[in-house]
């Protein structure tokens, strides 16, 4: 009889929690990649990651939108389609707001938005699309037009049986929630660039302890994406100046290498910033030093292992930020197998 | 519409950007006078060949500035025959159907050339419309058979193809259609197109030689990103000795290693990974290989090569070889732009080792004369406000006086003990190479004299307008600015020096005009130095139309000097508090007068938050000292407030607020309050009499922000 008890009592537990667990974490999670470029083509090394990995989702970048010269808010870098997508996986639309744009009237593209998404999707035969994603670094100063915003977007995706996330980046984590289904905990770009020689800016377990306390208790369910690029740093003496963009720092004439992962520039160059719209050039100095910056894989472990400490679930679906073949080399497969289990 | 002259950056990058290309920088990051002296590239002709349609329209019309890119592109066509663009306007007037047909077309494309930014996503229908619209304004393009817009609609014929991503059909009709074109319209831009056409169809090597003859240097740089080096050189060379690319890469390699030697890094990382040795072996390693390339005779431009090869040397203090390599040059076959490339880089070597001479002073004149011709330095316009300013035809020259004259003539100057000479030079640079009317700005050669004392500046006023110098210093003299500029700035120097006598004799000697011309005369005509600043802060108003410069109807800076003269006359005769007032009035000025008053201006050319010239103590602590004698010596209490309160906005404008910010280790900013400084301790002392002497109801303390935060801080 006890025995029973105890049974029942342990059932009702698991019920209990396995129900609380469900609440808190994405419906239909799928291992997932974030795809953020502006033409969406993909090679073998991006096949075959998505294939090694049993990827389910993408969440692929559609636009951005920006401000232009007149303050008005327009669609920019929209991706252009020239490959297929592999059957079986399912593509989230997403959406990138620049920040500035929520004091400018953010409202009144919520119906221009998402036309625009659904009418990509039409165009280019993209079936099976049931969810939006929006992704905007906002603030509390920007929070209300951005929460109003999604509030109205959320509302127009309900005629079309489809759903909103958004993405959260850890500072809004002490912030309200936004209005949307489920959001995404980015574990990336948390740190400061200018303070990278102390802390891995892509990703440091330091900058994310303090929000951890967040984490368990956050109102929507969550689910997080994890880096998988790396960046090169360029500093004069200890002044952070600018990316690089995939510079080739083997080459023993303008660069060596002094330190794990930190190069010395012996030969001034100027290099084409496709990145900045302030400058055409950037200019590396003899001098000038180049930090290659990636967090080791078992910093996102652990950091991956700490927020599932915090909030049992959070894992279920994990996103890759991002598919690209410049990207998934920086990883074995087993790493990123620990990194995908829930 | 965007801009449709678009370099090789937009049509291959995977960030959609339109890039305008030109290579707007070339100032070396590491000094301001370190300016790159090789340039076989001009790199103002990407730029400056572009063909404007503004012009065009504007000559068409008959008005100015009726082109507008975005107007057009919101015609709407269906009403075109009401609309009020000027241009339409114009040829509807004019029932000119050509010049219509023609803008109806490109209105057209402008509409459909850039669908997938706006908010309505076209539908696969639409794509296709959009598509089949593109090609018939390409074929439509492609039958006008009239002469005046031939260029035009060859233009828009590449561009259909461009956004069609039609770029064989482009490389086809540049070969055979638009190269043949005589007019020389748009030529430029279908150029460049065809370049990119030529990249986006597998022929990077053609296509980067293009860009190389354009000077497009975003899209040469993209291009050969992995040939900026040696190895990258050879190779090159090794395809073809007389590759167009071959000569921007021995430019950006001779420019490159310049830079870095200016950089001139001296620490540890440097030292420790040897960065030195490898980019000389590396640059040696290149003048063997220009030896070797000039020894084979391929190339057809042995004049570059020579040329890299002295100034590798040169920079590397190989002055002999520097010398005989860059002399030999000059005679070696090349473009005309290699040749005065050589001949350039050899001023700058002669420069190094010259010996005063009347031979080196006849060569230094001719070249700089020379050198002043090539920069083509002109007038920005004919209105009052563009005559300040100045275009050049080719600045590349601009930079190379500059570096001469800064790292070359100055030195010799110095070394040949002729500092007013080489002070004079500095002067010279800022005039030939300045963007703006030297006379009436800050510049680097008066931030120069500023440091110098008044008998010193006093010999250089003799020696700039002394006839018994060599032809050249004559010459160079003949850049610094007049009479009225010397004797103003005398005039200045010694009122900052607190030499207010011996001011006023230069200073009467400079008209009021003078003044008028200067943007100083707004706060002349406004700002009273009688006025105590720290009782109330004089503000500067607009003129009207906003403009920048005043009539002005007297010189306070004489004026300034005869009050200083009169109130010492007044305190020597004077007696007991009598005496205090004055002094505390004399302190007033003098620090309105210095560099952080309000009437700064009698002292000082201008004011920065970034440097406070050494100078600016000057009278600033002789009205410190007179206010600390007044608060010692006082036995009435107003005069003796009056003074602290002086005293303690005098150390938070010159020594710092006593309530500062600052970043910790966390990156995080925190605030404190400096004790130890000065305003604080002023501030306590003002304080503690204040409270000593019930005075907080005294009408300036009570209203004072900073005693009432003060007081609560305590």
């Amino acid at each position: 009889m006890t025995k029973n008890i105890i049974y029942i009592l342990a059932l009702l537990l698991a019920i209990t929690t396995s129900c609380k667990h469900a609440d808190k974490a994405v419906e239909a999670p799928k291992p997932a990649v974030y795809y953020w470029r502006t033409t969406l083509t993909l090679d073998s090394v991006e096949r075959q990651f998505l294939q090694d990995h049993n990827v389910g989702k993408m969440y692929v970048r559609y636009f951005d939108v920006t401000l232009d010269e007149n303050k008005q808010l327009q669609p920019n870098a929209t991706i252009t389609f020239q490959d297929s997508i592999p059957s079986g996986i399912e593509i989230i639309p997403t959406v990138f707001i620049v920040n500035n744009c929520l004091e400018h009237g953010i409202d009144s593209i919520a119906s221009l938005l998402v036309k625009r998404v659904l009418q990509m999707n039409e165009t280019h035969d993209i079936a099976g699309v049931s969810e939006l994603q929006i992704d905007c670094d906002w603030t509390i100063k920007t929070q209300n037009a951005y929460f109003k915003f999604l509030e109205q977007v959320k509302q127009l995706l309900q005629e079309h049986n489809m759903k909103l996330s958004a993405t959260i980046r850890l500072h809004q984590l002490a912030m309200e929630a936004p209005p949307v289904d489920y959001g995404v905990l980015m574990m990336y770009n948390t740190g400061d660039l200018k303070n990278s020689k102390q802390r891995n800016p892509i990703l440091d377990m330091r900058d994310v302890e303090p929000f951890l306390k967040y984490v368990e208790n956050y109102s929507l369910p969550l689910c997080a994406a994890y880096p998988n690029f790396s960046w090169q740093l360029l500093y004069t003496g200890d002044k952070f100046r600018d990316i690089l963009y995939s510079e080739e720092l083997n080459d023993t004439s303008l660069y060596r290498k002094v330190a794990e992962n930190k190069y010395l520039v012996i030969s001034s160059i100027d290099l084409p910033n496709y990145l900045s719209s302030n400058s055409s050039f950037t200019y590396l100095n003899a001098g000038d030093t180049v930090l290659v910056v990636k967090p080791e894989a078992n910093s996102i472990v652990k950091v991956h292992d700490a927020l599932s400490s915090e909030r049992p679930g959070i894992n279920d679906q994990v996103i890759i930020y991002s598919l690209n073949n410049n990207s998934i080399i920086n990883y074995t497969t087993s790493d990123y197998e620990k990194i995908y289990r829930p | 519409m965007k801009r449709f002259y678009i370099s090789l950056i937009s049509v291959i990058t995977v960030v959609s950007a339109w890039a305008c290309g030109g290579n707007p920088f070339t100032e070396n990051f590491c000094h301001w006078d370190n300016y790159y002296m090789f340039s076989v590239i001009n790199r103002e002709c990407f730029d400056t060949d572009h063909h404007n349609s503004s012009t065009d329209w504007d000559k068409y019309v008959g008005e100015k500035d009726v082109y507008s890119e975005y107007d057009l592109e919101h015609v709407d066509l269906s009403k075109f025959n009401q609309s009020k663009n000027k241009i339409i306007r114009t040829a509807i007037k004019r029932n000119d159907t050509e010049t219509i047909n023609y803008l109806k077309l490109i209105i057209e494309f402008s509409q459909n050339c850039n669908v997938l930014n706006d908010w309505d996503y076209p539908t696969k229908k639409e794509l296709a419309h959009r598509k089949a619209i593109l090609n018939r304004i390409k074929k439509n393009a492609k039958v006008y058979k009239g002469t005046r817009y031939r260029n035009q609609y060859a233009y828009l014929v590449m561009r259909c193809n461009m956004v069609l991503e039609a770029h064989q059909d482009n490389v086809l009709y540049w070969q055979t259609i638009a190269s043949r074109l005589k007019s020389k319209n748009f030529k430029h831009e279908m150029k460049n197109i065809y370049a990119g056409a030529l990249y986006n169809t597998g022929q990077k090597d053609k296509a980067c030689d293009i860009f190389v003859e354009m000077g497009d240097m975003t899209s040469i740089k993209y291009c050969v990103r992995k040939d900026r080096n040696l190895k990258g050189i050879k190779e090159q060379y090794a395809q073809n000795p007389n590759r167009p690319t071959l000569i921007f890469l021995v430019q950006d390699f001779v420019n490159n290693t310049q830079e870095s030697i200016d950089c001139n890094y001296d620490d540890e990382l440097i030292e420790f990974a040897e960065a030195k040795t490898i980019l000389k072996r590396e640059s040696m390693a290149f003048v063997k290989f220009a030896e070797r390339v000039l020894k084979e005779g391929k190339t057809k431009s042995p004049c570059l090569w020579q040329t890299a090869r002295g100034m590798i040397n040169y920079l590397y203090g190989n002055q002999t070889d520097a010398l005989k390599q860059l002399e030999g040059a000059q005679n070696l076959a090349g473009t005309q732009r290699m040749r005065d490339n050589a001949r350039a880089c050899l001023a700058l070597v002669r420069v190094k080792s010259a010996q005063p001479t009347q031979e080196f002073y006849d060569y230094m004149l001719g070249e700089l004369k020379w050198l002043e011709k090539m920069s083509g330095k002109k007038k920005y316009g004919e209105s009052d406000y563009e005559s300040n300013y100045f275009t050049f035809t080719d600045p590349h020259y601009q930079d190379v006086i500059n570096r001469i004259a800064s790292q070359g003539l100055m030195a010799r100057f110095k070394e040949w003990n002729m500092p007013e000479a080489a002070l004079a030079t500095h002067f010279m640079v800022d005039s030939l190479c300045s963007y703006y009317d030297m006379s009436f700005s800050v510049n680097s050669a008066k931030d120069e004299l500023d440091s110098i004392p008044s008998d010193q500046f006093s010999k250089f006023c003799s020696y700039v307008k002394s006839d018994n110098v060599s032809n050249l210093e004559q010459w160079i003299n003949s850049h610094v600015s007049g009479d009225d500029f010397l004797n103003d700035y005398m005039g200045t120097k010694l009122i900052r020096e607190g030499k207010f006598q011996e001011a006023i004799p230069y200073l009467e000697k400079v008209p009021l005009d003078y003044y008028s011309s200067q943007e100083i005369s707004l706060f002349m005509n406004q700002r009273d130095y009688k006025k105590e600043r720290w009782m109330k802060q004089q503000t500067k108003q607009a003129e009207p139309n906003n403009n920048w410069r005043a009539t002005v109807s007297n010189n306070d800076k004489i004026s300034f000097c005869r009050d200083i003269i009169g109130i010492d006359r007044q305190i020597a005769n004077a007696r007991g508090e009598q005496r205090l007032q004055l002094m505390y009035e004399k302190a007033s000025m003098l620090f309105q007068g210095s560099y952080y008053g309000d009437c700064w201006y009698i002292s000082q050319y201008y004011t920065s938050d970034c440097k406070v010239p050494q100078s600016a103590s000057i009278l600033a602590d002789k009205a410190i000292t007179l206010l600390k004698e007044v608060e010692k010596s006082t036995t009435d209490n107003r005069l003796h407030l009056k003074s602290l309160y002086a005293q303690s906005y005098f150390y938070g404008r010159t020594d710092g607020y006593y309530y500062q910010e600052d970043w910790n280790d966390k990156g995080e900013r925190y605030s404190f309050i400096n004790t130890g400084g000065k305003h604080y301790q002023a501030l306590r002392q003002l304080n503690n009499f204040i409270n000593q002497n019930n005075l907080y109801s005294v009408s300036f303390i009570s209203k004072c922000d900073v005693i009432k935060e003060f007081r609560k801080a305590l």
